[in-house]
């Protein structure tokens, strides 16, 4: 196995993923990265399930939970908190939706790897996208852009690789998914070399009714207002 | 002098019971004397305005509007928005404290299995 495998954990988020986070976490294990599995106040079968997986996989998976939702930007900082603690030279955001491709755990850690950059954004091809999410991710690349002042390809992405000297610089606050813009303002406030990365995203029926869509991007909008008076 | 209508002995009792409220706060060491003089003057202001309502066009001519009562109505919404907004602030703030202290837990108990030999 390549060393930096081992070095190597996976942040995945889950909230009521009792349908996809077995296999999320079986298809990741077997390709030998670490896990951080962070239920967050789930009230589905997702805690059970996941330690049922854990007992087939007990060096790599490791589960925290938030007794209460938080939203997704609280647990994946909790997770990438917990994947510091454990010395991880590279840190995974991945969703737990099944929406990912496996493969492309791979190609964001690439640019890690040559030292090219600290962080990196997997950018989904908007192409693919449903109409709808195709505007709302449109609209939040232009809000990251005027708001925080950084222009990417896609600013909603769930799959990003930081190193562990970036991940310890970034400090997100945003409980849902207004992390995904901040996590962009962070990198750009403090100076993480970053590239972008394409990726490809499995739609299915659930995963199109979460992520980004109009009524969370006016949300996200609304907290980026508050923000400046932070 | 005409007497007093209604709603002007119900503004002055709201008035007065308030600040006597506020004052039993100040004495108990719950509100802070800038606190107290800012309440106070607020509701100097409301006595006033319930007193002498035809002198708030004086001032609202003043800001270029026509009646007072266009005035208070411009101040109250702006006072409303003001409000809402440092509600805001106060719940997010309350909320990533409970955030915190949720990770914490999250942390401290973290789910590893030992594995087998």
């Amino acid at each position: 196995m390549n060393d930096y495998i081992k070095d190597t954990f996976l942040v995945v988020p889950a909230y009521n993923e009792e349908n996809h986070v077995e296999k999320v976490l079986i298809d990741i294990a077997n390709l030998g990265y670490n896990i951080i599995l962070v239920n967050d106040g789930s009230s589905d079968n997702t805690l059970n399930i996941a330690r049922q997986v854990q007992k087939k996989y007990p060096s790599q998976i490791h589960i925290v939970t938030h007794v209460l939702n938080r939203g997704l930007g609280a647990a994946l900082k909790t997770g990438m908190t917990v994947a510091l603690n454990h010395n991880a030279k590279y840190i995974i955001t991945f969703d737990a939706d099944g929406q990912h491709n496996f493969e492309d755990i791979a190609k964001v850690i690439k640019p890690l790897r040559e030292k090219k950059a600290d962080a990196v954004i997997g950018s989904r091809i908007f192409e693919d996208m449903p109409t709808t999410k195709h505007f709302a991710n449109n609209v939040m690349n232009l809000l990251t852009h005027i708001f925080y002042g950084v222009k990417v390809k896609d600013s909603q992405s769930g799959l990003r690789a930081f190193s562990a000297t970036a991940a310890r610089k970034i400090d997100v606050v945003s409980a849902g998914y207004g992390v995904s813009s901040e996590f962009i303002k962070e990198i750009k406030d403090n100076n993480i070399v970053y590239d972008e990365v394409p990726i490809t995203t499995i739609y299915t029926e659930e995963t199109q009714h979460k992520g980004t869509n109009a009524i969370i991007g006016l949300k996200i909008m609304i907290k980026m207002i508050f923000d400046l008076f932070r | 002098m005409t007497s007093p209508l209604l709603y002007q002995v119900l503004v002055i009792i709201l008035a007065i019971i308030s600040i006597i409220l506020l004052t039993i706060r100040y004495k108990n060491k719950k509100l802070t004397t800038f606190s107290l003089f800012i309440i106070i003057i607020f509701w100097l202001i409301i006595i006033s305005i319930g007193l002498f309502p035809e002198e708030t066009t004086i001032v609202a001519h003043f800001f270029g509007l026509k009646r007072g009562f266009d005035l208070i109505f411009c101040v109250s919404i702006g006072f409303l928005a003001y409000i809402i907004l440092r509600i805001n602030l106060i719940m997010n703030k309350q909320n990533e404290e409970l955030t915190k202290i949720i990770r914490k837990i999250a942390i401290e108990n973290e789910e590893t299995v030992e594995e087998e030999d």
